[in-house]
């Protein structure tokens, strides 16, 4: 016989609960854990014509697997406001402005990539990334 | 007088009145602890300049909210829906995770010069949609 | 002696595993949980300045937050980029509300989760 913790939602019965969501708890789900968070800022200038600059920023996890992780961003372009998930693209007329990440098995890594067109000029954008890695295991 | 379980995190005394606040703490029984239901991995081919979708079936009896990450294989880095990678690096943009009552789906544009196989990991969660 | 609460997952001996993925518990370290704060559903469209939604959350903090597109029966997870022509829904965050937006037409309904766990 096996055993296990659960506790129902109000007003539902543990006793006799069977859906996922009838539970605020139940050891048999897994659940996102996360173990480390924090903030980092980056920011770059692209100059001339076609010009495109990447800057990045290296956050060490050394957990030794790809890990679920959460990425906000604010936009480059406005370098405040809200936060934007996973990703952030502004396509404009003549240059544009993107902000992104991704993790590997011992860092998470925030970007943001400034693209000139042929108009050229000189464009500068700071995004603040806001990151929480969990211990979860993607098993890529 | 209602029972509950709590869990501070490290350096919160839970029984004082930082232990009341959920930013300080691990687990309470007052609240909903988002559950993933179902989970797993998957693989798919898209042809070089093309946009395709990988589906799995998720088995579950409701449609799940999901979501995902994406690698591609010869590379070292995943991608969360709504990311992208440039050339020369991995060259591409995971666009979508989706599901509807049978499957769920991972619209993947592969921008890169070269076909490519993509492996992504799924979360499904508990609350029927 | 510090204490702890460990609840691993079917099939897996707390007392003996050591990997943390193991369990849907391990308060050993900060291993947090995700709360949830609110939940609910908002229908947006069609189109400007209509095509935007706004859920107050008032935690004077950006949470995490969770929001799915209804599009024809298919939920859709919504990010802060609408880089599928399929499902060109976004969403931003910030530290009294949620902002959702619809560029595909018609009326959407959308539903998001709100977390007490600050960003």
């Amino acid at each position: 016989m096996s055993y296990k913790i659960a506790i129902s939602k109000n007003g539902i019965d543990v006793g006799t609960a069977i859906l996922p969501n009838d539970f605020n708890y139940s050891s048999d789900y897994n659940t996102l854990k996360y173990y480390t968070g924090g903030t980092i800022t980056l920011a770059g200038t692209a100059i001339g014509a076609f010009t495109t600059t990447t800057t990045q920023g290296i956050i060490s996890h050394d957990l030794g697997y790809i890990p679920f992780f959460t990425v906000y961003m604010n936009p480059p372009e406005l370098s405040s406001g809200p936060y934007y998930p996973n990703g952030y693209a502004n396509l404009g007329a003549g240059a544009n402005d993107y902000a992104s990440a991704f993790c590997g098995t011992a860092n998470l890594v925030v970007f943001i990539r400034l693209e000139n067109g042929a108009g050229g000029g000189t464009q500068t954008g700071t995004a603040t990334f806001i990151y929480k890695i969990y211990r979860n295991n993607l098993g890529l | 007088m209602a029972e509950l379980i709590r869990v501070s995190k490290q350096g919160v005394d839970v029984l004082g009145s930082a232990g009341t606040v959920p930013n300080n703490l691990i687990f309470d029984s007052n609240l909903n602890t988002f559950k993933i239901v179902a989970s797993g991995t998957t693989t798919g081919t898209i042809p070089s300049g093309s946009l395709g979708t990988i589906h799995v079936a998720h088995g579950l009896s409701f449609t799940p909210p999901v979501t995902a990450f994406v690698k591609r294989r010869g590379f070292t880095n995943a991608l969360t829906v709504g990311a992208f990678r440039f050339f020369p690096q991995d060259d591409y943009k995971f666009f979508s995770a989706s599901a509807d009552p049978g499957s769920v789906n991972f619209e993947i544009n592969n921008t890169s010069s070269n076909a490519g196989t993509f492996d992504i990991s799924y979360f499904c969660f508990e609350i029927p949609l | 002696m510090g204490m702890t609460m460990r609840v691993s997952l079917p099939g897996y001996d707390c007392l003996t595993d050591g990997t943390i993925d193991h369990y849907s518990i391990y308060a050993d370290s900060d291993n947090v949980l995700i709360k949830e704060f609110s939940r609910g559903t908002i229908n947006i469209g069609p189109t400007f300045p209509n095509n935007q939604g706004t859920i107050t959350h008032s935690l004077g903090y950006i949470p995490l937050a969770f929001s799915f597109a209804n599009s024809g029966g298919t939920q859709v997870f919504v990010s802060g980029n609408d880089l599928s022509s399929s499902f060109p829904f976004h969403m931003n965050v910030g530290t009294s509300n949620i902002v959702l937006t619809n560029n595909k037409g018609g009326t959407i309904t959308f539903s998001y989760f709100i977390f007490y766990d600050q960003l």
